[in-house]
Protein backbone atom coordinates (compact mmCIF):
# COMPACT_ATOMS: atom_id res chain seq x y z
CA UNK A 1 0.00 0.00 0.00
CA UNK A 2 1.28 3.13 -0.90
CA UNK A 3 1.97 6.31 1.51
CA UNK A 4 -0.66 8.90 0.74
CA UNK A 5 0.46 12.54 0.31
CA UNK A 6 0.85 13.83 3.93
CA UNK A 7 2.43 10.98 5.29
CA UNK A 8 4.81 11.76 2.70
CA UNK A 9 4.96 15.27 3.48
CA UNK A 10 5.39 14.77 7.41
CA UNK A 11 8.34 12.07 6.56
CA UNK A 12 10.33 14.41 4.40
CA UNK A 13 9.71 17.20 6.55
CA UNK A 14 8.83 16.11 9.77
CA UNK A 15 7.88 19.16 12.46
CA UNK A 16 9.22 19.26 15.77
CA UNK A 17 11.89 17.10 15.54
CA UNK A 18 14.42 16.98 18.60
CA UNK A 19 14.17 16.93 22.66
CA UNK A 20 13.33 19.49 25.85
CA UNK A 21 14.67 18.89 28.87
CA UNK A 22 13.53 15.99 30.22
CA UNK A 23 14.46 17.11 33.97
CA UNK A 24 12.63 20.14 33.59
CA UNK A 25 9.55 20.31 35.68
CA UNK A 26 7.24 21.76 33.03
CA UNK A 27 8.14 19.15 30.57
CA UNK A 28 6.06 15.77 30.17
CA UNK A 29 8.18 12.80 28.62
CA UNK A 30 7.10 9.88 27.33
CA UNK A 31 9.03 6.94 25.59
CA UNK A 32 6.51 4.37 24.31
CA UNK A 33 6.65 1.48 21.66
CA UNK A 34 5.05 -1.09 19.55
CA UNK A 35 5.83 -4.32 20.35
CA UNK A 36 4.62 -5.39 16.66
CA UNK A 37 6.76 -3.72 14.40
CA UNK A 38 9.10 -2.40 17.05
CA UNK A 39 8.62 0.66 16.56
CA UNK A 40 9.83 3.59 19.91
CA UNK A 41 8.60 6.77 19.80
CA UNK A 42 9.38 9.93 22.05
CA UNK A 43 7.34 12.92 23.05
CA UNK A 44 7.44 15.16 24.94
CA UNK A 45 5.63 18.39 25.89
CA UNK A 46 6.57 21.74 27.76
CA UNK A 47 3.62 23.34 29.92
CA UNK A 48 2.89 27.03 31.02
CA UNK A 49 -0.37 27.84 32.50
CA UNK A 50 -2.19 24.53 31.60
CA UNK A 51 -1.02 25.10 28.17
CA UNK A 52 1.31 23.41 25.53
CA UNK A 53 3.41 25.82 24.43
CA UNK A 54 6.33 23.17 22.94
CA UNK A 55 6.19 19.85 21.54
CA UNK A 56 9.41 17.80 20.47
CA UNK A 57 9.25 14.20 19.18
CA UNK A 58 11.51 11.62 17.86
CA UNK A 59 10.89 8.34 16.30
CA UNK A 60 12.68 5.70 15.22
CA UNK A 61 10.26 3.54 13.20
CA UNK A 62 8.26 3.74 9.53
CA UNK A 63 7.01 6.72 7.61
CA UNK A 64 3.21 6.03 9.68
CA UNK A 65 4.77 6.27 12.97
CA UNK A 66 6.84 9.48 11.97
CA UNK A 67 3.76 10.91 10.35
CA UNK A 68 1.46 10.25 13.41
CA UNK A 69 4.05 11.34 15.94
CA UNK A 70 4.77 14.63 14.18
CA UNK A 71 1.02 15.46 13.43
CA UNK A 72 0.87 14.67 17.48
CA UNK A 73 3.27 17.99 18.16
CA UNK A 74 1.35 19.97 15.79
CA UNK A 75 -1.84 19.22 17.14
CA UNK A 76 -0.88 19.45 20.72
CA UNK A 77 0.68 22.67 20.53
CA UNK A 78 -1.45 25.59 21.17
CA UNK A 79 -3.85 23.02 23.21
CA UNK A 80 -4.67 22.78 26.85
CA UNK A 81 -4.31 19.21 28.76
CA UNK A 82 -7.73 18.16 28.87
CA UNK A 83 -8.30 19.19 24.94
CA UNK A 84 -5.11 17.46 24.46
CA UNK A 85 -5.84 14.72 26.07
CA UNK A 86 -9.41 14.34 23.35
CA UNK A 87 -7.19 13.88 20.37
CA UNK A 88 -8.16 10.40 19.31
CA UNK A 89 -6.09 7.87 17.12
CA UNK A 90 -8.62 7.66 14.46
CA UNK A 91 -8.21 11.68 14.04
CA UNK A 92 -4.74 10.67 13.04
CA UNK A 93 -5.75 7.72 11.05
CA UNK A 94 -7.98 10.25 8.83
CA UNK A 95 -6.27 13.53 8.69
CA UNK A 96 -3.15 11.06 7.33
CA UNK A 97 -5.37 8.71 5.18
CA UNK A 98 -3.61 5.75 6.83
CA UNK A 99 -4.41 2.04 5.85
CA UNK A 100 -5.70 -0.48 8.33
CA UNK A 101 -2.19 -2.19 8.60
CA UNK A 102 -1.05 1.04 10.07
CA UNK A 103 -3.84 1.78 12.36
CA UNK A 104 -1.28 0.93 15.04
CA UNK A 105 1.59 3.76 14.28
CA UNK A 106 -1.60 6.21 15.48
CA UNK A 107 -2.16 4.43 19.05
CA UNK A 108 1.42 4.31 19.51
CA UNK A 109 0.92 8.40 19.05
CA UNK A 110 -2.62 8.60 21.30
CA UNK A 111 -0.64 6.57 23.77
CA UNK A 112 2.61 8.78 23.91
CA UNK A 113 0.51 12.16 23.87
CA UNK A 114 -1.86 11.07 27.19
CA UNK A 115 1.53 9.13 28.73
CA UNK A 116 3.52 12.67 27.99
CA UNK A 117 0.32 14.29 30.40
CA UNK A 118 0.83 11.85 32.13
CA UNK A 119 4.36 12.30 33.25
CA UNK A 120 3.83 16.20 33.15
CA UNK A 121 1.07 15.89 35.73
CA UNK A 122 2.96 13.32 38.03
CA UNK A 123 6.06 15.55 38.09
CA UNK A 124 3.51 18.61 38.87
CA UNK A 125 2.63 16.45 42.12
CA UNK A 126 6.20 15.22 43.35
CA UNK A 127 7.33 18.81 42.76
CA UNK A 128 7.90 20.16 46.12
CA UNK A 129 9.91 16.78 46.69
CA UNK A 130 11.34 16.39 43.83
CA UNK A 131 14.63 18.90 43.27
CA UNK A 132 16.85 17.34 40.65
CA UNK A 133 15.59 15.27 37.57
CA UNK B 1 -18.57 -48.72 18.02
CA UNK B 2 -17.21 -46.36 15.17
CA UNK B 3 -17.82 -46.53 11.81
CA UNK B 4 -15.24 -45.17 9.19
CA UNK B 5 -15.31 -41.93 7.89
CA UNK B 6 -17.24 -40.80 10.99
CA UNK B 7 -15.65 -38.47 13.22
CA UNK B 8 -15.08 -39.99 16.71
CA UNK B 9 -15.96 -37.22 20.12
CA UNK B 10 -11.99 -37.31 21.44
CA UNK B 11 -9.02 -37.49 18.74
CA UNK B 12 -7.20 -40.55 19.96
CA UNK B 13 -3.80 -39.52 21.78
CA UNK B 14 -0.81 -40.31 19.92
CA UNK B 15 -0.09 -44.21 19.64
CA UNK B 16 -3.91 -45.46 20.09
CA UNK B 17 -5.28 -46.84 17.63
CA UNK B 18 -7.17 -45.04 14.59
CA UNK B 19 -10.93 -45.62 14.86
CA UNK B 20 -11.14 -46.57 11.41
CA UNK B 21 -7.45 -48.30 10.33
CA UNK B 22 -6.70 -49.30 13.42
CA UNK B 23 -3.35 -48.12 13.13
CA UNK B 24 -1.25 -46.57 15.77
CA UNK B 25 -2.60 -42.90 15.15
CA UNK B 26 0.35 -40.51 14.32
CA UNK B 27 -1.56 -37.00 13.81
CA UNK B 28 -4.38 -36.00 16.03
CA UNK B 29 -5.91 -33.79 12.88
CA UNK B 30 -6.15 -37.12 10.13
CA UNK B 31 -4.78 -40.45 10.33
CA UNK B 32 -1.96 -40.63 8.70
CA UNK B 33 -2.19 -44.17 7.60
CA UNK B 34 -6.44 -44.63 6.39
CA UNK B 35 -6.78 -40.48 5.49
CA UNK B 36 -9.83 -40.45 8.33
CA UNK B 37 -10.67 -37.57 9.71
CA UNK B 38 -9.71 -37.51 14.07
CA UNK B 39 -10.11 -34.21 15.27
CA UNK B 40 -13.78 -33.45 16.15
CA UNK B 41 -13.52 -29.55 15.22
CA UNK B 42 -10.57 -28.71 13.60
CA UNK B 43 -11.07 -25.32 12.29
CA UNK B 44 -12.69 -23.80 15.29
CA UNK B 45 -9.93 -21.67 16.99
CA UNK B 46 -10.68 -23.68 20.97
CA UNK B 47 -9.82 -27.00 18.68
CA UNK B 48 -6.61 -25.96 17.18
CA UNK B 49 -4.28 -28.14 18.62
CA UNK B 50 -1.28 -27.33 15.90
CA UNK B 51 0.95 -29.74 18.09
CA UNK B 52 -1.32 -32.24 18.19
CA UNK B 53 -1.82 -32.31 14.42
CA UNK B 54 1.92 -32.98 13.74
CA UNK B 55 1.88 -35.80 16.70
CA UNK B 56 4.05 -33.63 18.74
CA UNK B 57 4.29 -32.80 22.29
CA UNK B 58 3.80 -29.28 22.99
CA UNK B 59 7.45 -28.00 23.74
CA UNK B 60 9.84 -25.30 22.66
CA UNK B 61 12.41 -28.17 21.83
CA UNK B 62 10.98 -29.02 18.79
CA UNK B 63 12.01 -32.26 16.19
CA UNK B 64 12.29 -30.35 13.63
CA UNK B 65 12.63 -33.57 10.85
CA UNK B 66 9.54 -35.68 12.36
CA UNK B 67 7.86 -32.41 12.01
CA UNK B 68 8.65 -31.80 8.47
CA UNK B 69 7.82 -35.24 7.67
CA UNK B 70 4.55 -35.44 9.55
CA UNK B 71 3.47 -32.23 7.16
CA UNK B 72 4.72 -33.90 3.98
CA UNK B 73 2.32 -36.48 5.55
CA UNK B 74 -0.37 -34.49 5.72
CA UNK B 75 -0.09 -32.72 2.79
CA UNK B 76 -0.75 -35.94 1.12
CA UNK B 77 -3.63 -37.40 3.04
CA UNK B 78 -5.11 -33.83 2.89
CA UNK B 79 -4.92 -33.97 -1.01
CA UNK B 80 -8.91 -32.64 -2.15
CA UNK B 81 -8.75 -35.29 -4.55
CA UNK B 82 -8.53 -38.60 -1.81
CA UNK B 83 -12.11 -36.94 -0.20
CA UNK B 84 -14.61 -36.52 -3.20
CA UNK B 85 -17.54 -38.76 -2.02
CA UNK B 86 -15.94 -38.28 1.83
CA UNK B 87 -19.06 -37.36 4.40
CA UNK B 88 -16.42 -36.50 7.29
CA UNK B 89 -14.25 -34.91 5.18
CA UNK B 90 -14.59 -33.64 1.59
CA UNK B 91 -12.75 -31.65 -1.02
CA UNK B 92 -13.77 -28.57 0.52
CA UNK B 93 -12.73 -29.39 4.44
CA UNK B 94 -9.51 -31.05 3.14
CA UNK B 95 -8.37 -28.21 1.27
CA UNK B 96 -9.09 -25.62 4.19
CA UNK B 97 -7.49 -28.23 6.89
CA UNK B 98 -4.55 -28.80 4.29
CA UNK B 99 -3.87 -24.45 4.32
CA UNK B 100 -4.56 -24.41 7.80
CA UNK B 101 -1.72 -27.33 8.04
CA UNK B 102 0.68 -25.06 6.07
CA UNK B 103 0.14 -22.11 8.13
CA UNK B 104 0.80 -24.15 11.55
CA UNK B 105 3.63 -25.82 10.41
CA UNK B 106 5.52 -22.48 9.36
CA UNK B 107 3.84 -20.73 12.14
CA UNK B 108 5.94 -24.09 15.02
CA UNK B 109 9.18 -23.70 12.99
CA UNK B 110 9.55 -20.10 13.82
CA UNK B 111 10.75 -19.98 17.75
CA UNK B 112 9.07 -16.83 18.40
CA UNK B 113 6.10 -17.75 17.35
CA UNK B 114 6.05 -21.08 18.72
CA UNK B 115 6.34 -19.42 21.91
CA UNK B 116 3.88 -17.13 21.35
CA UNK B 117 1.33 -20.13 20.68
CA UNK B 118 2.70 -21.96 23.78
CA UNK B 119 2.01 -18.83 25.83
CA UNK B 120 -1.48 -18.70 24.97
CA UNK B 121 -1.96 -22.07 25.66
CA UNK B 122 -0.54 -21.63 28.56
CA UNK B 123 -2.62 -18.83 29.88
CA UNK B 124 -6.03 -20.62 29.13
CA UNK B 125 -4.54 -23.55 31.63
CA UNK B 126 -3.73 -20.48 33.81
CA UNK B 127 -7.34 -18.25 33.12
CA UNK B 128 -4.57 -15.40 33.29
CA UNK B 129 -3.67 -13.74 30.10
CA UNK B 130 -0.58 -11.10 30.75
CA UNK B 131 -0.83 -7.32 29.24
CA UNK B 132 0.10 -8.21 25.33
CA UNK B 133 2.32 -5.09 25.52
CA UNK B 134 4.45 -6.15 28.82
CA UNK B 135 7.73 -4.54 29.10
CA UNK B 136 10.26 -4.64 32.04
CA UNK B 137 10.38 -1.26 33.31
CA UNK B 138 12.60 1.55 31.18
CA UNK B 139 12.79 -1.14 28.38
CA UNK B 140 11.94 1.20 25.77
CA UNK B 141 13.37 4.06 26.88
CA UNK B 142 16.98 1.80 26.91
CA UNK B 143 15.65 0.77 23.49
CA UNK B 144 15.17 4.83 22.31
CA UNK B 145 18.68 5.39 23.84
CA UNK B 146 20.29 2.48 21.78
CA UNK B 147 18.69 3.54 18.66
CA UNK B 148 19.83 7.63 19.55
CA UNK B 149 23.31 5.74 19.76
CA UNK B 150 23.70 3.71 16.42
CA UNK B 151 22.53 6.97 14.55
CA UNK B 152 25.31 8.82 16.08
CA UNK B 153 28.33 6.42 15.96
CA UNK B 154 30.17 5.31 13.56
CA UNK B 155 30.94 1.63 11.68
CA UNK B 156 33.32 0.38 14.35
CA UNK B 157 30.98 1.53 17.60
CA UNK B 158 28.21 0.36 15.38
CA UNK B 159 29.49 -3.10 15.06
CA UNK B 160 30.34 -3.16 18.81
CA UNK B 161 26.85 -2.05 19.84
CA UNK B 162 25.44 -4.72 17.44
CA UNK B 163 27.15 -7.78 18.61
CA UNK B 164 26.07 -6.52 22.97
CA UNK B 165 22.68 -6.85 20.77
CA UNK B 166 23.26 -10.01 19.59
CA UNK B 167 24.59 -11.23 22.89
CA UNK B 168 21.35 -9.73 24.61
CA UNK B 169 18.98 -11.44 22.13
CA UNK B 170 20.58 -14.85 22.76
CA UNK B 171 20.40 -14.26 26.80
CA UNK B 172 16.83 -13.22 26.21
CA UNK B 173 15.69 -16.87 23.90
CA UNK B 174 17.40 -18.70 26.33
CA UNK B 175 15.59 -17.34 29.04
CA UNK B 176 12.33 -17.67 27.14
CA UNK B 177 12.80 -21.11 26.62
CA UNK B 178 13.58 -21.99 29.87
CA UNK B 179 10.46 -20.11 31.67
CA UNK B 180 8.29 -21.88 28.93
CA UNK B 181 9.71 -25.36 29.48
CA UNK B 182 9.36 -24.79 33.16
CA UNK B 183 5.65 -23.28 33.04
CA UNK B 184 4.51 -25.98 30.33
CA UNK B 185 5.79 -28.66 33.34
CA UNK B 186 3.60 -26.29 36.01
CA UNK B 187 0.28 -27.65 36.71
CA UNK B 188 -1.20 -24.11 37.10
CA UNK B 189 1.32 -21.60 35.49
CA UNK B 190 1.72 -18.58 38.13
CA UNK B 191 0.94 -15.06 36.52
CA UNK B 192 4.25 -13.58 37.16
CA UNK B 193 5.83 -16.47 35.34
CA UNK B 194 3.31 -15.64 32.07
CA UNK B 195 4.10 -11.97 32.66
CA UNK B 196 7.53 -12.59 32.20
CA UNK B 197 7.29 -14.82 29.30
CA UNK B 198 5.43 -12.21 27.46
CA UNK B 199 7.86 -9.34 28.14
CA UNK B 200 10.60 -11.72 26.76
CA UNK B 201 8.74 -12.24 23.46
CA UNK B 202 8.25 -8.43 23.00
CA UNK B 203 11.85 -7.54 24.25
CA UNK B 204 12.64 -10.07 21.32
CA UNK B 205 10.83 -8.17 18.51
CA UNK B 206 12.54 -4.59 19.36
CA UNK B 207 15.58 -6.42 19.79
CA UNK B 208 15.16 -8.07 16.12
CA UNK B 209 13.75 -4.90 14.48
CA UNK B 210 17.37 -3.07 16.20
CA UNK B 211 19.99 -5.39 15.28
CA UNK B 212 17.94 -5.92 11.84
CA UNK B 213 18.59 -2.22 10.77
Amino acid sequence: MAYSDKVIDHYNNPRNVGALDKSSADVGTAVVGAPECGDVMKLQIKVEEGKIVDAKFKTFGCGSAIASSSLATEWVKGKSLDEALQIKNMDIVEELALPPVKIHCSVLAEDAIKSAIADYKSKQGAQPQEKTG
Amino acid sequence: MTAPNTVPPNPPAIGQPCPACGQPVESRLVCLACGALLALNPTSPGGLDFFGWFGLPPAMALDTALLSDRWRRLGFRLHPDLHRGDSALGPALALRLSSAVNAAYKMLLDPAARGAYLLAELSRRAGFTPDPKALPEGFLRDMFNLQEQLEESGPAEQQHTRGGLNRQLQALRTERDRLLTEALETALPEAPALTRIQQLLNQEKYLVKLSAE
